[in-house]
């Protein structure tokens, strides 16, 4: 009978990677061009957690607002603006109008700060954080709260809500600085978030998804969150149509940056073919996710402009989730 | 085994070189780059889906390097031409290929060709000597060498129009090579049966056919064409025998031949004699190039047209000066093959020394006794110095009696040669005085006349000019001096014709013909039945060659089938 397990040794950590593309730079990334065109878009989701600050989202609350909710009978204490004359006429009893209160809504963004989005040319992480800083700008401009996550193995807590249109240049400095970490522990990092008990809102993935523990993983870790989701997945052509990258044929050695060993394979049609299928499998389970539990799912193409792609998303003006 | 293109070391040395640049391709091959992708996860999950197996892993790049490696020796060995070595022979092979005009029909001599590079691979290499016909047999192959050269040096060969010289050679003893050792010899033959037909084997010596060319039974052919003085008596005009035959001798009708002049063809007066030949009337000589063809032609082509250039006999255009001596005046005058002009016209002149007319002419000076010798020769700047008593003779000056003259004169006779810048001839005019009686001799006019035809440099009178026969000059016929271009060139008075076409002599250009009655009729002629061409022994093709091309090949579509399978590294 064993008595100790023996402790699974510990893989070796990454020997740093040469050649990493480094972030954009504020200057880069807080174009006011393209914040401007982002003006006007919002975000909705179908209804925010009360408890907020009074902002635009609708919420279960009931209190001061513009939408009339319901009628209940006066008891000491009640505005007397509320009470409504028209029903003491008619019943004799007082009764005052209630009323759907705004709130905030919170939006947690989960940057994906792992080597993967740093190895290619042009790096992912450059999508990543124009689509970041765009829909923080958006939600901030609509008075909701944002708060920022990145994670690579593990998940760290840049700040979990700041609102105000004036904090979007704090959210560009924190994007500015995000150069790459080690691996991808997207499923990891959504548990730790799940464990955070933070106000419903909104979540919002910001990742390639390339996770070592698979994307039924990370399905299961984004069905644990209490919030609304809205998946945005940075690609590339050749994720899905390999034989568009110059350098995927005869013996290569692929490296993500987040391994030590490189996988060293033969590109053969065949090989060709059962990448297509895992890749087509992958992309599957994302979307059969976000079909089932309602959430968004973008694809951000990281060789193409993401204002124009954001605009495609936007559509007429507003994402409701 | 032995191999044509290289010898055996340099073969094994090339293979090994081979071997170790594809086994360098194969390990820069197997340095795999680097890329860096953010799916490299996915890839490696695709690629663990069906793993290879451990042996074929481990073994994988081996045995494409051996594949590689088996396809690039094959190819080196197709490359290096092997053959498998002929046994030893006890007797001598002599292998003569007769290109000459028997083998101009159809694919007569690719096939004749064929087959002797068939039975020289066939024979023991020590033991055999390939010869070429030619006016001297020619060695293709001596005795051990290479039959890839072989290949190489029959790949000019073009069949000769003319005679087989086959029987001259064997008479001649040209056909020596291996056979000097005294071994028995078997002359292989490869040419039209005609060319074989006077030899016959003898105890040490036995003819064998290797191939001979098949027969056009429908063949007809020009068997003569020359020229003679035209019997109207015009002397700017020659007269043209012409004959053709058909394959059972008799004479082709004259509507079934075409005629031409310098490539145009012309309507002739034609005049058929009684036996069949044909004469063409009043032709102009004027030097061109008169040709005649079968209107329709044949599957044997050598002897279907026959050309010939015409005697040139337009007049020489002459200037006499004042002084020239009345005796010469009279005889340019009363010759038809003179014309006189002015000076300015003239090819030639007469004038006294010292008389300023036509200095730039070939010049007949008339000089005084004692100035110089009584006959001085000046020739061209480009021309050799000529033989001086052949020049006496062409000029007919070995008929004057230069005993009379010397008496007459009081002076030692005597002749030079002198370089120039033209052709010139200064005689004392003692020569042409009345009273001395040269001018009135007979041959008088000859000398007047060959004198100025060798100055102006009047074409030669040649009749007819025929392939494989020596060159026939008449022009001491009709009052012309030998002509120099054929003199120089002639071997004891001979100036063979090797082959049909035009042969340039110097700066004179000769048509030759075929026209051989002989040719013309063999060409018809079945081959006896007691003449058996011994069929080829082996492959006529190289199987080896095609073999290791092909096995290349397979193995190639293998490496090709297995990389798209991915089963190849």
């Amino acid at each position: 009978m064993m008595l100790f397990r023996r402790r699974p040794r510990v893989a070796a950590a990454p020997a740093a990677v040469s050649g990493l593309a480094d972030p954009l730079t504020f200057e880069a990334l807080f174009d006011p061009t393209f914040l401007a065109a982002l003006r006007p878009f919002s975000l909705r989701i179908s209804r925010a957690q009360k408890g907020g600050r009074l902002a635009e989202q609708r919420t279960n609350a009931r209190g001061q607002g513009a939408e009339f909710a319901d009628f209940k009978p006066y008891v000491a204490g009640d505005d007397l603006r509320a009470i409504d004359w028209n029903v003491y006429r008619r019943l004799g009893r007082l009764f005052v109008r209630v009323f759907e209160e705004s709130q905030d809504m919170p939006v947690y963004f989960l940057l994906d700060r792992s080597r993967s989005l740093f190895v290619e040319r042009p790096p992912r992480i450059h999508a990543a954080q124009e689509a970041t800083l765009a829909l923080a700008a958006v939600a901030l401009d609509q008075h909701d709260s944002v708060g920022l996550f990145p994670f690579s193995d593990t998940l760290e807590i840049e700040f979990r809500a700041v609102s105000g249109k004036g904090n979007l240049a704090r959210v560009a400095h924190s994007l500015a600085g995000y150069s790459a970490l080690q691996g991808t522990g997207l499923a990891a990092a959504l548990a730790h978030l799940a464990g955070l008990r933070l106000r419903q809102g909104l979540v919002i993935v910001v990742s390639d998804f390339f996770d070592e523990a698979g994307i039924e993983s990370v399905v299961r870790g984004l069905e644990q969150l209490p919030h609304r989701l809205l998946l945005v997945q940075i690609v590339k052509a050749y994720d899905a149509d390999p034989e568009r990258h110059p350098d995927l044929s005869g013996d290569i050695l692929l490296e993500d940056g987040e391994h030590a060993q490189p996988t060293s394979v033969t590109i053969t049609p065949d090989l060709m073919a059962r990448y297509k299928a895992a890749y087509r499998r992958f992309t599957d389970a994302l979307s059969e996710f976000a079909r089932t539990r309602g959430a968004g799912l973008v694809q951000i193409d990281a060789d193409k402009p993401v204002r124009d792609q954001l605009s495609a998303l936007f559509g007429d003006g507003a994402v409701k989730l | 085994m032995s191999f044509l293109s290289l010898p055996l070391w340099a073969v094994i040395a090339g293979a090994v070189c081979l071997a170790a640049l594809l086994f360098g391709l194969q390990v820069l091959k197997a340095r795999q780059k680097h890329v860096r992708i953010a799916a490299a996860g996915l890839w490696a999950q695709a690629a663990r889906v069906t793993p290879l197996r451990v042996f074929r892993q481990r073994f994988q790049r081996w045995l494409a390097y051996l594949l590689i490696l088996a396809i690039g020796l094959l190819l080196w060995a197709a490359g290096a031409r092997p053959e498998i070595t002929p046994g030893r022979d006890a007797v001598d092979h002599i292998f003569y290929l007769d290109a000459s005009a028997g083998l101009t029909g159809r694919d007569d001599l690719a096939q004749a060709r064929r087959a002797l590079m068939a039975d020289v691979r066939n024979t023991d290499p020590a033991r055999r000597t390939v010869y070429l016909d030619g006016p001297v047999a020619a060695p293709l192959l001596q005795p051990g060498e290479n039959p890839a050269l072989l290949s190489r040096r029959l790949d000019g060969v073009r069949a000769r129009l003319a005679p087989s010289s086959f029987a001259h050679a064997v008479a001649n003893q040209e056909l020596t090579g291996a056979s000097a050792s005294g071994r028995p010899t078997v002359v292989h033959y490869y040419g039209a049966w005609s060319g074989a037909r006077d030899v016959t084997s003898t105890a040490g010596q036995r003819l064998v056919y290797g191939y001979l060319a098949r027969p056009t039974l429908d063949n007809r052919g020009v068997v003569a064409l020359g020229a003679s003085p035209a019997a109207s008596g015009d002397a700017g005009r020659a007269d043209i025998l012409v004959e053709a035959i058909g394959a059972d001798g008799r004479p082709v009708p004259t509507d079934a031949l075409r005629f031409s002049r310098d490539g145009r063809d012309v309507v002739v007066d034609i005049l058929a004699r009684p036996d069949g030949k044909l004469i063409v009337r009043d032709a102009v000589a004027d030097g061109g190039l008169f040709a005649v063809r079968l209107a329709r032609s044949d599957a044997f082509p050598a002897d279907d047209q026959a050309s010939l250039r015409l005697p040139d006999r337009r007049p020489v255009r002459v200037a006499l000066s004042s002084g020239a001596p009345a005796a010469v005046a009279r005889a340019v005058r009363l010759n038809p093959a003179f014309a006189v002009t002015a000076p300015k016209d003239a090819q030639v002149v007469v004038r006294r020394a010292g008389e300023r007319f036509g200095e730039d002419r070939p010049a007949l000076v008339v000089t005084q006794a004692g100035e110089q010798s009584a006959f001085v020769f000046t020739y061209g700047a480009d021309e050799a110095e000529p033989d001086l008593s052949a020049a006496l003779a062409s000029l007919g000056i070995s008929a004057v009696e230069t005993q009379t003259l010397a008496r007459t004169t009081r002076r030692e006779v005597s002749a030079e040669t002198r370089p120039g810048q033209q052709r010139g001839v200064a005689v004392w005019s003692a020569l042409f005085d009345e009273r001395g009686g040269f001018p009135a001799a007979s041959e008088f006019p000859v000398f007047v006349s060959r004198t100025l035809s060798w100055l102006a440099d009047t074409p030669p009178w040649i009749p007819y000019a025929q392939a494989g026969t020596d060159l026939t000059d008449q022009s001491d016929l009709y009052g012309l001096a030998a002509d120099r271009r054929i003199a120089d060139r002639a071997l004891n008075g001979d100036l063979f014709l090797d082959q049909a076409g035009e042969a340039r002599i110097g700066d004179l250009r000769v048509a030759v013909s075929l026209t051989d009655r002989t040719l013309t009729l063999d060409a018809a002629r079945a081959v006896p039945a007691d003449v058996i061409v011994t069929p080829v022994q082996g492959p006529t093709v190289d199987l080896l060659f095609i073999l290791l091309v092909v096995i290349a090949g397979l193995l190639l579509l293998l490496e090709w089938r297995l990389q798209q399978r991915g089963a190849m590294a």
